[in-house]
């Protein structure tokens, strides 16, 4: 079919960022027991109860059973072959400044485009730049201290600030919870920690980039945010990740806590590596990402762009727990070749008037598989409880699939809740006439794609627009005058 | 107290005796051992309160039912269904026309039954299964190709007492046949679980409307499946209204199996006073060019639960499929409980699919409106909630059909 | 500028056009009027390059270069321009982004600087003035929610802005009411230039009264069975089809 082939150049976009860095490491040898969990938290230097809440952890995730109830398809991992920890070797006692930083490492961020000295200089961002499982640098915590603005590494939190992490760890995603985040709660190696001071607005946007690099080496990285009453925060986070024919594991844990009147605004860009063309060695990536509207007034806002990742796994959640909180969810994954996509969103409304906003935008092409599953839940305390879902997806190909499975289960009757679905393609007769107008084919389909997503690309921060399109593929289109 | 377990058993080897189906009706029974009961894990079950919908104790099958009439749509051929018994009122039919009781059907057009029992049934959710192995009434309807049926085949079940029955209706349309089929369900205790399976194949050009009225007492139990095999350029009307029973399921399963099929589906449910009721659809696009509405109301009241499963599928290949589906919900009483979840699931690329639901509440400013055009609070609540159910019924065409209907809709 | 020699082509199995043959010079205004289902619209969508359709004999020059081998967008980049008969919905792209990506498309084609988003604008405005437009219009999606007047309106603002050598009207005046129509056919005449060729495609002579053709063919059964001046419309309009087709017969 001529549309299948127009739309089929524009998707075989060569991975970019495919190498990696030549750094020894020093990681632990694969596997997993009580000894090795022992080990990483005393190489971290953690306070006793961190160790504690550990192992309790992996105890109870001993008793677990791998989740079966997804449709996505994935050879069994074996938890005893990956290495929990890996660390460049003279990185062990953190930079103060990026002349610190070895030079090798720069190059590499050099590469991925996120030059810290231009970020420095012109965007005013600062970065948290993790390498595989040990913060190389933090930039701009001079800067932030002034605003009593905590953005660090989750080692460093653990060391300089433990009972503002004690207080939050684990109250929003227990290690109850499910299967990896209990795994993540034993053996996380690191992550970000961003805490604001009531009534400040902070004054940049945050942001952290992961790699994965060396072989067989999970990457469980562990992130909390509080936002202390009526401040504010954005958070972005973008991945990508060198070409392995291993597969690769990531199990992130995100929790948000958002207190009386605060703003929590999480934005992902995610451009892991999808497999090949014929879904070999791509990254497993199996995230819970929660936050909780703790007092009244507060907001929780999700926005993400996927795409790459061989089997991506992730439901990013609002608890609504105060009166007039708001949880919004902003998505947009793209699936190709034989990548799954298993994603969605969950909003419990349990205080009064709270509203929740969901727009998925979901595009699969190739053999892929692209799955939203919603739950929107409203408790018999949630009176006045409002939720909007629009959830679409634009199929390009005939062999590509999208799944969409929402539910939506209400217990008061005071609520209103709204949800809509669309599928469809990109029609002939719409390509058609944009090609009658001298447009491009390969502009044609990048201008259809963006309309359709036009709604989740407006709620990105303006620095990750950019990358956002450029995963899409796509010149960002915004208002003229 | 014997267990639904042992009762079946039971009961199946009392099945096991006939000649008849044996063969089918040990492996459908070995299907339902395989499946099970149904477990809340189990995708179809979970938003179903299960203990509740199977905690019967079972009776003793010796009760004696008495068959209470009803007010009949004018035009019909009468049939009633109780526990065992079939019983056919209307004597002459008119040519091409075939009603019999299924039990008797068995014997006389085995070719039928060889070609078209169990044809459009999957045994995935178990009970139906059951059905299959257990069956001991119901209807066979079989209308010869080209032929119009002006009457409305009037089916009355009501569930005998203290017994679990197990009633299977079969209607065959053949090419360029056309039919009306009322099924209406009504009486029953607290003693009466009926697990009932209508199965309708619908051959090329075939045009069908069918209509499930429930309006159970306020203690039975009701699991009911609709299953439909469509092929081409075929036509149904579904139409389903479900109004009293304790717990009642009314599924629906259509497969659209080659092109140019057309359903279109509209259903309500009431439930109010502790009532569950719960209506699970899969509609199945095989093949492309196919048309699906699906227009799916509730009004729950105090204390009532309700669940809804809308589950579009369409197949790699059906091309321009077009399937919409909406579910709106009225929720009137803090103690109400509502559970929707509209899927789909597409695996072809041509196609216009879309769903919608929303739960809800009357409006307010319209109901302010009416209260300041001299209407007090419980009338226009009254006027809302009938707007909101009325365009339903304006999906019957034959209008004393309708008047019908919505006669038995405002009795409750 | 258009030479069309025995241009035979069909959809799917069936043929539509069977043989049309045309010479459309610069600066002219060719009519191609005819009954439903003679292939009017097939033929403006072959000249367009839509991939429905299979050309199967024949050929088709545009200023002395082979049409037939280019792309749509290529034979758009190369000033050839087709307004639809029934343009089609596009959600979330607004209009003033489709129209600048196709100025500054066609502009690079012809070697010529894309044109910014401010001089885009002003650009972009003269031209709704033209058609008296009004400006919100640009910033909704694609036809989205437009009546038929306002889609054909919209066709018009995108002729004005990308200046082809040849515009193919496909039945412009349909659906429109007197005070549209002419507003219309003011906007095309605007656009008449000795550099400028068009074939206005209709089903009535009405439009032809305030767009003054300089040829008229008459399709029928996919074949140009009569070609003449302006009052060869007339004349079909007073006698209708029929006595074409009886003409055809003899």
């Amino acid at each position: 079919m001529a549309s299948n082939d127009h739309l089929q150049s524009w998707l075989d976009k060569d991975y970019e960022h495919g190498f990696s860095t030549q750094i020894e490491t020093d990681s632990f040898e694969p596997g997993l027991n009580e000894d090795i969990i022992r080990r990483l938290s005393e190489i971290k230097q953690e306070p006793a109860f961190m160790l504690e809440w550990r192992l309790k952890a992996f105890e109870f995730w001993k008793t677990m059973e791998h989740p079966e109830w997804s449709t996505a398809t994935f050879p069994k991992i074996d938890y005893q072959k990956l290495s929990y920890y890996s660390a460049p070797k003279n990185l062990k006692d953190g930079p103060k400044s990026l002349d610190e930083v070895d030079p090798e490492l720069l190059k590499t961020y050099a590469k991925l485009g996120i030059p810290l000295r231009e970020q420095e200089m012109l965007a005013g961002v600062a970065v948290d730049a993790v390498f595989d499982s040990v913060s190389v640098a933090t930039t701009f915590k001079a800067k932030l201290r002034e605003y009593g603005v905590i953005f660090c590494s989750m080692s460093e939190a653990l060391r300089e600030h433990p009972e503002l992490v004690q207080k939050y760890l684990g109250t929003v995603v227990p290690f109850r919870d499910n299967f990896y985040a209990c795994l993540n709660s034993a053996v996380f190696s690191d992550g970000s920690f961003v805490y604001i001071p009531p009534g400040v607005r902070c004054p940049m946007e945050l942001s952290t980039y992961f790699r994965i690099n060396a072989l067989s080496t999970g990457q469980f990285e562990r992130t909390l945010i509080i936002a202390d009453k009526n401040s504010y925060v954005s958070y972005l986070e973008g991945c990508t990740a060198p070409m392995r024919d291993e597969n690769q594991l990531h199990a992130a844990v995100v929790e948000l806590v958002a207190l009386e009147g605060a703003q929590i605004k999480y934005s992902t860009v995610q451009n892991w590596y999808p497999g090949d063309a014929q879904g070999r060695g791509g990254i497993y990536n199996f995230v819970t990402k929660r936050g909780i509207c703790k007092e009244k007034g507060a907001k929780i806002s999700w926005t993400q762009i996927e795409t790459g990742s061989a089997i991506t796994w992730k439901y990013p959640s609002v608890i609504l727990l105060g009166d007039n909180t708001v949880g919004e969810f902003y998505s947009v994954a793209v699936t190709n070749h034989y990548q799954q996509a298993d994603t969605g969103t969950k909003m419990i409304h349990l205080g009064k008037n709270t509203s929740s906003t969901i727009i998925s935008k979901g595009i699969s092409a190739g053999r892929s598989r692209n799955v939203y599953r919603g739950l929107v839940r409203v408790a018999p305390t949630a009176k006045n409880a409002r939720n909007f879902t629009q959830c679409d997806s634009l199929l390009m190909g005939s062999s590509c699939s999208a799944l969409t499975y929402p539910t939506i289960d209400v217990r008061h009757s005071a609520a209103q809740i709204e949800h809509e679905a669309t599928t469809s393609k990109i029609s002939d007769e719409q390509l058609f006439y944009c090609l009658q107008r001298g447009i491009e084919q390969e502009d044609a389909v990048s201008m259809i794609v963006n309309g359709f997503c036009k709604q989740v690309l407006k709620e990105l921060p303006m620095e990750f627009a950019v990358e956002a399109t450029k995963l899409l593929g796509i010149s960002l289109e915004g208002a003229v005058g | 107290m014997n267990t639904w377990w042992d009762e079946l058993q039971s009961h199946f080897e009392l099945r096991s005796k006939e000649s008849t189906l044996l063969n089918w009706r040990k492996k459908a029974f070995a299907d339902f051992q395989k499946v099970g009961l149904p477990k809340q894990k189990h995708d179809w079950w979970r938003s179903t309160p299960l203990k509740q919908f199977f905690s019967n104790a079972i009776g003793d099958a010796q009760i004696q039912s008495e068959f209470k009439k009803c007010r009949v749509p004018k035009n019909s051929i009468v049939i009633h269904v109780q526990g065992s018994i079939t019983d056919i009122e209307t004597s002459s039919l008119p040519e091409g026309v075939t009603i019999l009781p299924i039990m008797q059907a068995l014997e006389q057009h085995p070719q039928w039954i060889e070609t078209y029992l169990g044809q459009a049934l999957s045994h995935e959710d178990g009970l139906s299964a059951l059905n299959s192995a257990l069956f001991d009434s119901g209807v066979l309807v079989h209308i010869a190709p080209g032929v119009h049926l002006e009457q409305t085949i009037f089916i009355h079940h009501q569930p005998a007492c203290g017994q679990v029955s197990h009633s299977r209706t079969l209607v065959i349309l053949e090419a360029d046949a056309s039919a009306q089929v009322l099924e209406y369900f009504d009486g029953g205790d607290a003693t009466c679980v009926l697990n009932q399976v209508t199965e309708i194949i619908l051959q090329e050009r075939a045009n069908c409307r069918h209509l499930k009225i429930q309006n159970l007492s306020a203690n039975a139990k009701l699991q009911s499946m609709l299953t439909v095999h469509q092929q081409e350029s075929s036509q149904l009307n579904g139409f389903l209204m479900q109004l009293g029973g304790k717990m009642s399921s009314c599924d629906m399963n259509i497969d659209l199996k080659a092109i140019h099929a057309h359903v279109n589906l509209s259903g309500l449910f009431l439930p109010k006073d502790h009532q569950f009721h719960q209506q699970r659809l899969s509609i199945n696009h095989h093949a492309g060019y196919c048309q699906s509405e699906q227009d799916f109301r509730g009004i729950l009241d105090h204390h009532a639960q309700g669940v809804f499963i809308g589950r579009v599928y369409v197949a790699e290949g059906a091309l321009k499929t077009e399937a919409h589906q909406t579910n709106k919900n009225l929720v009137l009483a803090k103690s109400a409980q509502m559970v929707t979840c509209p899927e789909l699931q597409i695996y072809a690329d041509d196609v216009i699919c879309s769903h919608g639901a929303t739960v809800g509440q009357l409006d307010n400013d319209a109901l302010f409106y009416l209260q300041s055009r001299g209407f007090s609070e419980p009338q226009a609540k009254e006027i809302l909630v009938k707007a909101f159910v009325m365009a339903h019924f304006d999906t019957i065409s034959d209008g004393a059909l309708r008047d019908w209907c919505i006669a038995k809709m405002e009795n409750e | 500028m258009l030479k069309v020699n025995k241009l035979h082509a069909k959809i799917g199995e069936q043929e539509i056009l069977k043989g049309i043959s045309l010479n459309i010079g610069a600066g002219e205004v060719h009519a191609i009027m005819g009954p439903n289902g003679s292939g009017k619209s097939t033929f403006s969508k072959v000249l367009a390059g839509h991939t429905d359709y299979e050309v199967t004999q024949g050929s088709v020059m545009f200023n002395g270069e082979d049409l037939l081998t280019l792309t749509p967008s290529e034979r758009a980049q190369k000033g050839l321009f087709l307004s639809f008969q029934y343009p089609v919905e596009i959600p979330g792209v607004t209009n003033i982004n489709f129209l600048k990506a196709a100025v500054n498309a066609v502009r690079k084609a012809q070697g010529k600087m894309s044109l910014d988003a401010i001089d885009f604008l002003s650009y972009i405005r003269q031209k709704c003035a033209q058609v008296s437009m009004d400006e919100g219009f640009l910033y909704r999606s694609i036809n989205e929610g437009f009546s038929g007047g306002e889609k054909k309106r919209n066709e018009m603002v995108q002729l004005l802005a990308l200046e082809p050598t040849l515009a193919i009207l496909d039945e412009t005046d349909s659906g429109l009411d007197i005070d549209a129509l002419k507003t219309i056919a003011e906007g095309v005449n605007q656009m008449r230039s000795p550099e400028r060729s068009m074939i206005v495609v209709t089903h009535y002579q009405r439009l032809l009264n305030y767009i003054q053709p300089d040829f008229v063919h008459v399709l029928a059964n996919g074949r140009i069975i009569k070609s003449g001046d302006k009052s060869l419309a007339l004349e079909l309009e007073k006698k209708g089809y029929g006595w074409l087709e009886s003409l055809e017969k003899a």
